[in-house]
């Protein structure tokens, strides 16, 4: 038994917070509760982005749900989230609760829409390696209407450049691609949800083959998911052919099929057969091995993007997409809108060479200066939180 | 991926006459470009000390080298503040290599000259005027004061009229008084501009 009994604003460490004091009838006791870890509780959407379609087009809709992920993060300058996207129906329901324990609660008390893209954080990594799941079903046709609940910030996109022909798990296919495809590390098709190989590779196909200024080395990898065949190495491998086969007349450019090799397929023991534990610790193993994979490669390019930097460049993409969905998005560029390139900057390099009088002088103090002026041009002070 | 941003910049030089090719001296530029870049990520040290350390080593050279177009410290910007070397430089690298006064976030001390490394302390007229008549010398460093960034823009824009100039005189001081900041009148103006005995006013 107890009243709400004062609303009333304080100051912890110079950060204005919120208290709601509450006393108890019982012993008269005044008792403050921040008013952030209420609204925190009672909120648990996890709609990520979705797609809207509308009479002359279609809408993208995204949520503030990655911001509010990251404010957990303690030091987002310098972790390094890792993305994983499932996507698939009741078999990926059923994987997402047994592999990272999201809880059955969460999914069944939100209604989904179709084709809408959820996004989770597995608890236990936020300290390290924060590890963010997305899932999406990729349904058929797109939602009409996408229900908005007040507790988040929804902002809405009309993109254009997209074929009317395509269906809604094409659409979605390629939006989502554009999105996550520079920071997710795996993604895991649940075959049997999604129609067959052949579907699926017509949906990894969108998702791998679109117009990119990254290298093609560090697209995601791809996790196939399967309870159909019978499970063992020999079986995996043969599916695994049969699927590269069906891909590679699905993917149309060259550098592309290097690719390919990293795809990967998982066979799922039949779930009467062992324990669930058991049944899903190969396809879990192999999702953190394709997580490891890739990002020692982007670590190697310098593609490894850290939690502040994921969700600028996310905003970033966002941004860009309405006006052009087929034009590949430029991260260079996105980095420089707030600190553009001289437009005179041709000028005074010119100013500059003009006091240079030998070829030895030019290689030897011109070149050097030129660079370290654009370097610092590049990174100003501040930049990389040092 | 930061080189190929560079390479669509350093193109616009087409008029160079050198027998060294253009591409040859891009390729160049973007070597040096990735040592720099390398030693920003694995030493760790902060962008602009990396940039100080290079105007150093050439130190000698900047001497022969003064423009009042471009400022040769960021090879960027149009220069604002000349010191008293002969060296002109911008308000941003001001903001980056200079000194940040312990009194004042916008006031900035400069030593020495961040291209020729030439002492502003012994070269400063007014300090060596003040050593000779034996006075106590306040500022031992060059003071580049900034307009704050949060600060917008004032113009004042003082009228003539003979012995009438006094009121605005007045007005500013009644002004001085309601702001009731410890900050002087003529420091919220960005510009100020008088007409006739106006003029003398400011």
């Amino acid at each position: 038994m107890a009243k709400i009994w004062s609303l009333h604003q304080g100051e912890t460490q110079n950060r204005p917070l919120e208290y709601i004091y509450i006393q108890t009838r019982a012993h008269s006791q005044v008792i403050p509760i921040q008013i952030h870890s209420i609204t925190m509780k009672q909120c648990n959407h996890t709609f990520w982005f979705g797609l809207c379609a509308q009479a002359n087009g279609t809408d993208l809709l995204v949520s503030d749900r990655l911001q509010n992920i990251l404010t957990y993060i303690p030091n987002p300058d310098v972790q390094t989230p890792s993305l994983l996207v499932l996507i698939g129906n009741a078999a990926k329901n059923i994987a997402l609760r047994e592999l990272f324990g999201i809880k059955r609660a969460h999914r069944f008390s939100i209604k989904r829409g179709p084709g809408e893209m959820h996004l989770h954080v597995d608890p236990s990594s936020i300290f390290g390696k924060p590890l963010l799941i997305a899932d999406t079903d990729l349904s058929e046709r797109l939602a009409v209407k996408v229900s908005t609940e007040h507790c988040h910030e929804i902002s809405r996109r009309s993109i254009k450049g997209i074929k009317s022909e395509f269906s809604g798990r094409r659409i979605a296919s390629n939006v989502y691609a554009r999105l996550l495809s520079p920071f997710a590390d795996v993604l895991c098709f649940f075959c049997d949800d999604l129609g067959g190989f052949k579907q699926v590779a017509n949906y990894v196909a969108a998702w791998l083959d679109h117009p990119s200024t990254i290298p093609a080395t560090t697209r995601p990898r791809v996790v196939l998911v399967t309870e159909k065949i019978p499970a063992g190495v020999e079986s995996e491998k043969k599916a695994l052919n049969s699927f590269l086969m069906l891909l590679k007349r699905e993917i149309k450019s060259e550098d592309l099929l290097d690719q390919i090799s990293s795809v990967d397929v998982v066979i799922l023991f039949p779930s009467s057969s062992i324990s669930v534990d058991a049944r899903y610790r190969p396809l879990k193993e192999r999702l953190m091995e394709g997580s490891d994979l890739i990002r020692r490669k982007r670590q190697d390019l310098q593609l490894l993007f850290s939690a502040t930097h994921f969700c600028a460049l996310l905003d970033g993409i966002c941004e860009r997409m309405p006006e052009d969905i087929m034009e590949p998005f430029n991260f260079i560029k996105h980095a420089r809108v707030y600190n553009p390139v001289a437009t005179d900057l041709d000028e005074h390099i010119l100013n500059f060479l003009t006091y240079i009088q030998s070829p030895a002088e030019l290689n030897n103090f011109a070149a050097p200066m030129i660079a370290s002026s654009f370097f610092l041009d590049c990174y100003p002070p501040g930049t990389h939180s040092k | 991926m930061l080189i190929k941003a560079n390479k669509d910049r350093v193109i616009s030089f087409d008029g160079y006459k050198e027998i060294i090719l253009r591409s040859g001296f891009i390729t160049k530029i973007e070597k040096f470009f990735e040592q720099y870049t390398e030693r920003f990520l694995n030493e760790k040290l902060p962008s602009a000390e990396i940039h100080r350390a290079n105007l150093q080593l050439y130190q000698d050279r900047w001497h022969g080298i003064k423009s009042n177009n471009t400022c040769l410290s960021c090879l960027r910007r149009r220069p604002q503040h000349k010191l008293y070397c002969g060296h002109e430089i911008c308000e941003n690298c001001v903001i980056i290599f200079g000194k940040r006064s312990t009194n004042d976030p916008w006031v900035f001390e400069i030593d020495e000259c961040f291209l020729c490394g030439e002492s502003m302390v012994l070269n400063s007229p007014e300090v060596q005027l003040k050593k000779e008549s034996g006075l106590e010398i306040e500022n031992t460093v060059l003071i580049i004061r900034i307009h704050p960034p949060t600060a917008g823009v004032g113009i004042l824009c003082v009228d003539g009229g003979g012995i009438r100039a006094t009121a605005p005189l007045g007005f500013m001081k009644r002004i001085k008084k309601r702001l009731d900041l410890p900050i002087a009148i003529q420091r919220f103006f960005k510009l100020a501009v008088g007409v006739s005995s106006g003029t003398s006013m400011l």
